[in-house]
């Protein structure tokens, strides 16, 4: 009896020492003991792809990267390059390798849902990051992480109108069809400009968040509307940026006044940043990668440390002026 | 014998570099398919598992289907670049039919919609004298712009979750859906090899100026392989469908290429006359297990795009090397 105590109290005495232990290593923000030492974790990333040309997503996974470096997690990542399917497919590969959580940034929001089905019934949490995914799959799901593209896409367009008064014509070139941001932001823009009977959206095409096709979508809208356009909604930075550079030229060639259209969008680049800072450029969401990858990556690390999270965790993101836009550092994409 | 069979039989003699170039004559997909097996096997212990095996298959499927219809018209000397935009197409068009019509009506009149634009694209080549590349580009291009305008922007759910539950059905390890593809890829190679159009296909790849004059009828031919393109494409957009419980216009970007290097990989020459079913399979089966496996290794993404663009030059480099070679049947 007396040396079972001994032996049960040694027991104890060692697990606290490790919860100690455990709880010394745990960053602050994990907000208490991990139940498993953070370099013993290791987490599934499937994200919807880019890598080979969309630098908010490089920039994303970099960061991503380094996190778990820095804390010593074990990191998989998959690619979809864009294609729901091969997304939806490449699940099980994550699966296999029983991860401690896998954090999904879908390709398609709705074709996405029965493969994180997939995932939830193999007992593995799912966290989704950046691209909400449809409701149908929200009960599977223990948490979502990242920017808030609805709201950001209200920002922008409240921001916008207010610019212009509340009323006149406003061009806006989205982001990609089907992609969950894309949709949200274009949505979000449809539903604000219902408060605003004065306000008239002449045209919307996608740019497919390439300051090439920003450019050319807006040159064909000048080409059409002329001095009709007041506003510019572009789905973000780069776009935003093309659409910039078509008024410009038309400026100089005088199709269109100087200084007469506003430009917004729900997520800044660094050479929107500039703009704005120089006059050029009304407002742009603050929203960059490191930083939603880091809020985001947060969230993955407490679900799989069983640590209670929200369902909806969303990245703070401020609306830059020329008022406040020196207060916070340039883009680094 | 027919004419077409006696034209498909001959051969012309071997050139002196077709005959140093004579290790090019087989596939290289079988010696692909087996070091990778081994190479992966010994570098994850996950790799030779049934759940992952059952996974492989089944991420087989989409560009094999493709590839299986793609193979009896690369053999006849063309080739359809707008299959993965139909495939888009198929799937939207079907979600779209589910509740007016049914589900089962709606399968099949997509799937007759895609025979259809599939045999479209072969009057266009055949009747104007047309290059296939540009045709079927030009098609690609059209055929997404159009399911945008049909059917929106937006993603739609599939309305008869029974469908999306048939698409995730597995018979043991083995989904449906890769039954459906094995049971395709046997019919499809029973058409080439044990068929009257199988083997005039295989002449007028061979030679198309003699099999004309040997009395094959060449349009005839070639523009069911177009259909039969189109169809596979259909099938394909189906399949997404039941997968996913869901369509969107995007679906299918980028599958042509690699339907294309799945059906050179596995032996059928781009410019025609050599070529077969089997091939194709094994060749896309390689191209899935080199990516499954690479995920399981945890390389990096940047070098899984470095090498899957390896193995596309690859695989033209090898449809050069077999350009010298005499022309025959398989």
């Amino acid at each position: 009896m007396r040396i079972a105590n001994v032996i049960a109290a040694t027991w104890m005495a060692a697990g606290l020492t490790l919860g100690a232990a455990y709880a010394a290593d745990a960053p602050d923000w994990l907000g208490g003991a991990p139940k498993k030492p953070l370099d013993q974790l290791h987490m599934g990333f499937s994200f919807q792809g880019g890598v080979g040309g969309n630098i908010y997503v490089v920039q994303y996974v970099d960061k991503l990267k380094a996190l778990c470096k820095q804390y010593g997690i074990d990191l998989t990542i998959l690619d979809a390059e864009n294609d729901p399917a091969k997304q939806s497919q490449q699940m099980p590969d994550l699966i296999s390798q029983q991860p401690d959580v896998i954090v999904v940034w879908a390709a398609n929001g709705k074709a996405i849902v029965p493969a994180i089905k997939q995932v939830h019934d193999a007992g593995i949490p799912v966290v989704t990051f950046n691209a909400q995914i449809d409701k149908s799959g929200q009960d599977d799901i223990v948490a979502h992480a990242g920017p808030n593209d609805y709201k950001q896409g209200v920002q922008a367009a409240e921001t916008l109108i207010q610019a212009l008064g509340g009323k006149g014509n406003i061009v806006e070139i989205r982001g990609t069809v089907g992609f969950g941001p894309g949709d949200q932001r274009a949505q979000a823009f449809l539903d604000t400009a219902k408060k605003y009977p004065d306000m008239k959206l002449l045209d919307v095409q996608a740019g497919n968040w390439s300051q090439g096709q920003g450019q050319s979508i807006m040159e064909n809208f000048i080409t059409r509307f002329g001095k009709q356009i007041d506003g510019v909604l572009s789905s973000d930075g780069y776009s935003g940026t093309g659409a910039y550079l078509a008024v410009k030229a038309a400026v100089a060639a005088g199709q269109i006044e100087a200084k007469h259209i506003k430009f917004v969008d729900p997520n800044i680049v660094a050479t929107n940043y500039d703009l704005i800072k120089a006059g050029e450029y009304t407002a742009a969401v603050l929203q960059t990668p490191q930083d939603d990858a880091e809020f985001s990556f947060r969230v993955a690390v407490k679900v799989a440390e069983g640590v209670q999270v929200p369902k909806d965790n969303f990245l703070p993101t401020p609306m830059l002026t020329i008022d406040n836009v020196g207060n916070y550092p340039r883009p680094g994409f | 014998m027919s004419a077409g069979a006696e034209l498909s039989a001959a051969s012309r003699p071997a050139t002196p570099r077709a005959a140093r170039l004579g290790f090019v004559k087989v596939s290289p997909a079988w010696p692909l398919l087996i070091i990778l097996v081994v190479f992966f096997t010994l570098g994850n212990p996950h790799f030779l598992t049934p759940f992952n095996l059952s996974s492989v298959l089944r991420q087989t499927v989409l560009i094999g289907v493709l590839a299986v219809g793609l193979t009896p018209l690369i053999i006849s000397g063309n080739i359809d670049l707008s299959v993965g935009a139909l495939a888009g197409f198929a799937a939207c068009l079907i979600v779209f039919l589910e509740t007016p019509i049914g589900v089962v009506p709606a399968i099949l009149t997509t799937l007759a919609a895609c025979f259809a634009i599939g045999l479209f694209n072969g009057l266009i080549v055949e009747k104007l004298a047309l290059n296939s590349i540009i045709v079927t580009l030009a098609m690609s291009k059209g055929l997404r712009g159009l399911t945008f305008l049909v059917f929106g922007t937006q993603t739609a759910l599939a309305p008869d979750a029974n469908l999306t539950g048939l698409g995730n059905l597995k018979l043991g390890l083995v989904g449906v859906d890769v039954v459906v593809f094995f049971v395709v890829a046997i019919l499809v190679s029973q058409l080439l090899r044990a068929t009257v159009h199988g083997i005039n296909t295989y002449a007028i790849g061979g030679n198309r100026r003699a099999a004309l004059d040997a009395g094959v009828d060449v349009s005839w031919h070639v523009l069911m392989n177009f259909a039969l393109s189109g169809a596979m494409a259909g099938l394909v957009g189906l399949i997404l469908v039941a997968e996913l419980g869901a369509a969107s216009p995007v679906y299918g970007q980028d599958y042509e290429l690699w339907a294309v290097i799945a059906v050179v990989l596995g032996g059928t020459r781009l410019a025609g006359g050599r070529g077969g079913v089997l091939g194709s399979i094994v060749a896309a089966l390689s191209l899935t297990i080199l990516r499954n496996g690479m995920n399981l290794m945890r390389i990096e993404v940047r070098y899984v795009l470095i090498i899957m663009g390896v193995v596309l030059i690859a695989a033209l480099i090898f449809d050069r090397l077999r350009s010298g070679e005499p022309e025959t049947a398989e």
